[in-house]
């Protein structure tokens, strides 16, 4: 029984991980907390689920509701956190407009496709066995997405010149820029990568278990807790970060319950905050970034 | 009338939980997410004391604001290491372990108010008995106005004090210059740490004061919406003045009775509500950082 826990936990931890990538390609290089990335993880999963509605196909229907994450993450880093960067406005002021726009953005949500719960692409529900595991063909499909995005995150920022961009434009931005790097590109391209990637898991999370309004929330608070436990500064810290919540969340619901696993992120959360401010994967930092 | 009370009991709740956060915010210059925690921390404490020992009111709205100090420590130890980004996930952290608590902590097997059972999960806790203060009952919506403006008035009275008082130009040194106030010999996080407990009390009190008049109390009330509400409040009205709190608790209570003179009400009221607040926290960090009446930015 403990594998089959440990799979699922790994399973779940891939779209944490993935989300927490989201969360840190924005936060390292500009400094902001993007809470707005919840609501396009809210969002997105619904426009999918409305093109499939007016007879679009499946596939079209996922496409066009990526790229619209993608283009509404865009539009709130050009619209909100581009001005307040320019202004060189203090973190809580980036979290205070962000808070807004994930208000705006959910309610709007709730007001025109309600607040109840709705299940994606019908009929993947079937199960299959894998392993000596029952797993759902959503599952499956939710997992393969999730890691076939994380090796293209990886695989972009580890051996890609764009890569190295971001992770010298993460590690110090101020000698970034001076060496010739357009930061406000790099921002621009940052919220919009974040908006695919959180369009992208939404609805894999969302064709395995549903979604709602609310759920953008819940997901991101795992995801960034996912980065802060395991290294915020470190490559790989999203991704041990987000197997290791997943797994916690697992044993959570295996040995409690489900509403659970919730209790079960943030008490590691603190634990790793307070034990080791710096994560898991703690990085050396230059005297002039500590706190 | 009867609606005029009950808006104006709903504000003195409101402004009690605001004050509590202006205190935080504003004064110790720590942004919190976990308010509404400390609100339903007050709210469960006053209605298990209430239900459970049978005890009088005031001493269940007093023992409300003990059990928030305390519980505060989890904030404060948080703010010992954590600063900025790092103290808001904290605070983002504990709002979600106070509501799971509050949601999950249940068993059929047991009464309400007894450790298998403290919360009645997602039941909540009904049947609260109407307030006495000294055997007299003040049940009836005008009395408990009353009693809630007595409170409001203390609060102002004592905090407007304080603010102006040696200590508080202490928690402000501490606020904006950490290691300057800790050359001059100031224990910067013992400051920090009282400043959190009396504002996480306050809200416990306004708590205590919503079970005593709506005499229901459930999980949703400290949701994280809530304390993206009442953080709207306190930004919205200025996050250093009470006149701040006041006039973003107005303001944020008047919006639903606006929409519906526009025939916006239920579901959709709650909604627009939100739409409206999202906007405004939006246009006050672009056009007035420091809230409608403040004079002080958030810095961190």
């Amino acid at each position: 029984m403990i594998h089959a826990v440990l799979v699922y936990g790994l399973l779940n931890g891939l779209q944490i991980a993935a989300l927490s990538y989201a969360f840190t390609i924005v936060y390292l290089p500009t400094g902001v907390f993007y809470v707005g990335l919840a609501a396009i993880y809210s969002l997105s999963p619904y426009l999918a689920w409305s093109m499939a509605a007016a007879n679009l196909s499946a596939a079209w229907a996922v496409f066009v509701a990526i790229l619209a994450g993608a283009a509404f993450s865009s539009g709130l880093g050009r619209l909100l956190h581009e001005p307040l960067i320019r202004r060189d406005a203090p973190p809580s002021a980036h979290i205070l407009a962000s808070l807004g726009a994930y208000f705006v953005i959910t309610e709007s949500v709730v007001v025109v496709w309600q607040s109840e719960s709705k299940q994606l692409l019908q009929g993947y529900g079937f199960v299959t066995e894998l392993l000596g595991l029952q797993l759902s063909i959503a599952q499956l499909v939710a997992a393969v997405a999730s890691a076939f995005l994380l090796a293209a995150i990886l695989g972009i920022l580890k051996l890609t010149r764009i890569g190295l961009i971001v992770r010298a434009a993460s590690e110090n931005p101020g000698q970034a820029e001076l060496s010739g790097i357009n930061l406000r590109l790099l921002s621009r391209l940052a919220f919009a990568s974040s908006g695919f990637i959180a369009a992208w898991v939404s609805i894999a999370v969302a064709s395995d278990r549903g979604f709602g309004p609310g759920s953008g929330m819940n997901a991101l608070v795992s995801a960034v807790a996912a980065a802060f436990v395991a290294g915020r500064w470190s490559l790989w810290g999203p991704l041990v970060g987000g197997l290791v919540i997943g797994v916690v969340r697992a044993v959570a619901a295996w040995t409690l319950t489900p509403p659970w696993e919730e209790p079960a992120t943030f008490a590691i959360l603190a634990l790793a905050l307070a034990v080791r401010p710096g994560g898991l994967r703690r990085t050396t930092t230059r005297p002039e970034f500590q706190e | 009338m009867s609606y005029l009370v009950h808006l104006v009991t709903f504000l003195e709740i409101y402004f009690l939980v605001a004050a509590g956060l202006t205190l935080i915010v504003g004064q110790c210059g720590s942004l919190n997410l976990a308010h509404s925690a400390f609100f339903s921390v007050g709210a469960y404490a006053a209605a298990i004391v209430s239900i459970g020992l049978g005890t009088d009111w005031l001493i269940a709205v007093i023992a409300a604001m003990l059990i928030a100090g305390l519980a505060s420590c989890l904030l404060s130890l948080s703010a010992w290491r954590a600063r900025g980004d790092s103290f808001v996930l904290i605070t983002l952290a504990l709002q979600s372990m106070f509501f799971a608590a509050t949601n999950n902590w249940y068993s059929d097997e047991a009464g309400v108010g007894t450790l298998q059972n403290l919360t009645n999960g997602p039941f909540g806790i009904a049947g609260i008995p109407p307030p006495t203060l000294a055997s007299f009952a003040i049940d009836d919506g005008l009395n408990i106005s009353v009693f809630g403006a007595f409170l409001v008035a203390v609060t102002w009275l004592t905090l407007a004090k304080a603010q102006s008082s040696p200590w508080g130009r202490m928690v402000r040194a501490c606020r904006d210059d950490e290691i300057a106030a800790r050359s001059l010999g100031k224990r910067a996080s013992k400051v920090r740490a009282v400043g959190i407990a009396v504002g996480c009390s306050l809200a416990a009190a306004g708590g205590a004061l919503y079970a005593g008049y709506v005499r229901y109390v459930d999980p949703s009330i400290g949701a994280l919406d809530q304390s993206i509400l009442f953080l709207s409040m306190v930004i919205l009205g200025g996050v250093q003045r009470l006149t701040g709190a006041l006039a973003g608790a107005s303001i944020l209570l008047l919006l639903p009775e606006l929409l519906r003179v526009f025939g916006i009400s239920g579901q959709a009221a709650a909604s627009g509500r939100n739409i409206v607040v999202g906007v405004s926290l939006c246009l006050i960090v672009f056009l007035r950082p420091q809230g409608l009446f403040g004079e002080y930015r958030l810095r961190s």
